[in-house]
């Protein structure tokens, strides 16, 4: 009886091994950058980066060849554009090796719900994919050619993994910013994508309100929001004592920022609190004045740039509500229903200190 | 502590994919806690089961019934038993079914997909408890080591802030999740309650580390899995997602290099409900057999045989099944059913053990002779 099982389950496996979900790889077209915006007529219009494999025999594996290629589509919403996409093509798209979805500024200014629901609902597509935003023209911005690299969504992956090491850039990956726009206490942010001549530019911020794009912020306040959300580890950063003298540099070691919140009833009181060990990087002659004080002058200066952003926009993108929820609750709970005007009323104070740990690497 | 292994396997294999889903949809990111609240919930009913299998050597629960409660309300008792492994059973491929479906096999009519894996486990719950034992013994040590790695890997893009505050709207639904949890861990007495028979008499004198073992490795793995996608989801995204603990694992990414190694959680998920489907139908068919007083080979070749064409033929009775209708079922249940059989019965049995005096089980002789039995009809004694 045993043999006979046996034998019944080596057939079976010979026989039913799967051809009903038969996927051939050169049936798929595997799209790396996804492009969303929208039409004049409120259509969603996409723009999807393919990858071309090098092995394709009508390919002559030059070097020289674009090894991506942008298709387009458009339709009621994302499901019915990539189903407009099934019928102009020869292959079937496939978002399970997507890398980076890229929304247009109309479209994150109309708000992201309407494209999100697909991204969580698709299995194909990871949580981890990279999200960002461009002002530029989608079709433009996909067809850079990066001179450094000859794949686009690998070298944007490689350019963001740079950046937000030297603390350049907000990098926000699709379960992230849902993560931000479904928790209460907070508001998403997400970098802004540029083109610049022949290449990417990344080091601007779009800030949310709910889910509709409210502001951006430039690469300083961006350093002031990556300082706010305690996400700086390392980077090197130029400061010029007073208008017309000579910058010098240092380079972060590391950086921790703490946020203490206190609700006397009538005002919340914020203490942003920045302790940053650093090392000199550059130095011309003798700069006039602690170098530890105009480097915390600097970093201060950033976060309340960033901080006049949050209070304009009255999107608290820099996390001081998620301080209040978890240090008093019932005041986050009495609070939250009129959080901007909250923020914009409240008395900060921010506060850095750096220690300058060396000179550099001076031989 | 094979044993404690099985429980182990059917626990975690059948609640780590929806439990974080279900527990944050009660508790919010108080589900963690929650997981812990069960573990303690479950500690009781897991060391009553095994202390009340104790004075039973050598029998399963459904055999030991009729000594403690009466010969009818025993048979009946039983077969609410074999009613819950046969209910208990059909969930477990019905879980696989759909998360095939859904990531695997897109294509692949259900039917194929069920009947394969029924043959699988239906051989496996034929070839005797020791076969299912031994499977478990090597499932849970790589499981766990998965679900450390799982939890592990994608450590940076979690934020252990979205775990607090706790209590946010009180103790009432960390309490309410973690009572849904206990169904699940509810499974592991009632492992003990059919497997302890194959323990032999000197790791016997030891009940409670059986069920102390599985209870803490059970409550850990699932601890891992509901903080880890609270942290890294967010309790509302969490709450939102069916297989939160599967996109854990989809979004490990070293270096932007080592990525899409979710195949490994796969295969031993598949593995882990595997041994809890083999484990159902045997413990179906054992109880069967035992309350029907069949005794051979073909007898039980008969049961399993008409066990596996229920389970593979009942959905057809069921037009509108659906993954929802699947979830609801689980919850609504799944979970309190084991709750009632596996959590609250056990402690009461073992009271009445004690004060029935009829309620004493077979002699020391007696039951060394039944432990001999049915080690020697498994192929060898476990551990």
């Amino acid at each position: 009886m045993r043999r006979c099982i046996a034998l019944l389950l080596a057939v079976a496996v010979l026989l039913c091994s799967g051809c009903w979900s038969l996927r051939e790889m050169e049936s798929l077209a595997y799209i790396l950058v996804l492009g969303i915006d929208l039409t004049p007529e409120g259509e969603v219009e996409l723009y999807a980066q393919v990858g071309l494999p090098s092995a394709e025999p009508t390919r002559g594996g030059g070097g020289e060849e674009p090894v991506v290629k942008t298709v387009k589509a458009k339709g009621k919403n994302v499901t019915d554009a990539l189903d407009q996409m099934f019928l102009e093509n020869t292959k079937q798209p496939f978002l399970s090796h997507l890398r980076l979805v890229v929304v247009s500024e109309r479209l994150a200014r109309e708000g992201l719900e309407r494209i999100l629901d697909f991204f969580r609902r698709d299995v194909n597509v990871r949580m981890n994919i990279r999200v960002a935003v461009t002002q530029d023209d989608l079709e433009e911005l996909l067809s850079v050619q990066e001179p450094l690299s000859r794949q686009p969504s690998l070298a944007i992956a490689n350019q963001f993994f740079i950046n937000s090491q030297r603390a350049g850039v907000v990098e926000i990956e699709l379960m992230q910013l849902l993560t931000e726009l479904l928790e209460p206490d907070r508001e998403a942010v997400l970098p802004l994508i540029e083109t610049s001549e022949d290449r990417f530019a990344l080091g601007k911020t779009a800030v949310f309100r709910g889910d509709k794009m409210a502001a951006t912020l430039d690469e300083m306040e961006t350093f002031g929001l990556l300082l706010w959300r305690n996400k700086v580890k390392r980077g090197v950063v130029s400061v010029t004592p007073s208008p017309g003298s000579e910058a010098f540099s240092y380079r972060i070691l590391s950086s921790d920022t703490r946020i203490t919140t206190r609700w006397d009833g009538k005002k919340l009181k914020v203490r942003a609190e920045v302790r940053t060990v650093a090392d000199i990087m550059e130095m011309h002659g003798k700069v006039k004045g602690d170098l530890g004080q105009l480097a915390s002058r600097f970093i201060v200066t950033r976060m309340e740039d960033a901080l006049g952003q949050a209070q304009r926009s009255g999107s608290d993108f820099l996390g001081i509500g998620v301080a209040l929820r978890r240090q008093n609750n019932r005041a986050w709970r009495e609070l939250r229903g009129r959080w901007p005007e909250v923020l914009r009323e409240a008395e900060f104070e921010i506060l850095s200190h750096v220690h300058i740990r060396g000179q550099g690497q001076v031989r | 502590m094979e044993v404690a292994f099985v429980a182990v396997a059917v626990a975690v294999a059948t609640a780590v994919l929806f439990t974080p889903y279900l527990a944050a949809q009660t508790a919010g990111q108080d589900a963690w806690v929650s997981v812990i609240i069960a573990g303690l919930l479950t500690l009781l009913p897991s060391l009553a089961a095994a202390a009340l299998m104790r004075k039973f050597p050598g029998q399963t629960i459904i055999g030991a019934l009729p000594r403690l409660v009466g010969k009818v309300p025993g048979k009946a008792v039983g077969l609410a038993y074999a009613a819950l492994f046969l209910f208990s059973a059909a969930l477990a491929v019905w879980r696989l079914e759909v998360f095939t479906a859904r990531f695997l096999l897109t294509e692949t009519p259900l039917i194929v997909i069920r009947a394969m894996f029924l043959v699988c486990a239906g051989y496996a719950a034929i070839s005797g408890t020791i076969a299912l034992i031994r499977t478990s013994a090597y499932i849970v040590p790589a499981g766990m080591v998965v679900i450390f790695l799982v939890v592990g890997l994608p450590l940076q893009r979690m934020d252990v802030s979205l775990l607090i505050p706790l209590f946010e709207n009180g103790y009432r639904p960390a309490l309410e999740a973690g009572l849904m949890l206990t169904g699940w861990l509810s499974q592991i007495p009632l492992v003990i309650l059919m497997l302890q028979r194959h323990v032999s008499a000197d790791s016997a004198r030891k009940p409670w580390s059986i069920a102390l073992w599985a209870v803490l490795l059970s409550t850990v793995a699932l601890e891992l899995g509901a903080a880890g996608t609270l942290a890294a989801f967010g309790p509302r995204q969490a709450a939102s997602m069916y297989y939160s603990s599967f996109e854990l694992t989809r979004i490990i990414s070293l270096g932007n290099f080592w990525e899409h190694i979710e195949v490994i959680f796969v295969a031993v998920w598949i593995a882990g409900i595997f041994v809890a489907a083999a484990f159902y139908i045997q413990a179906f068919n054992t109880a069967v057999a035992e309350v029907l007083q069949l005794s051979g080979k073909a007898g039980k070749v008969i049961i399993c045989g008409v066990t596996l064409l229920l389970l593979l033929i009942w959905p057809f009775f069921f037009k509108d099944l659906s993954f929802l209708i699947l979830i609801v079922v689980i919850r609504k249940y799944g979970s309190q059913l084991a709750t009632v059989m596996g959590g609250i019965l056990p402690p009461l049995l073992l009271v009445l053990s004690a004060l029935v005096p009829g309620g004493k089980g077979k002699t020391e002789a007696e039951g060394a002779r039944a432990a001999g039995a049915a080690g020697q009809e498994d192929g060898k004694k476990a551990r």
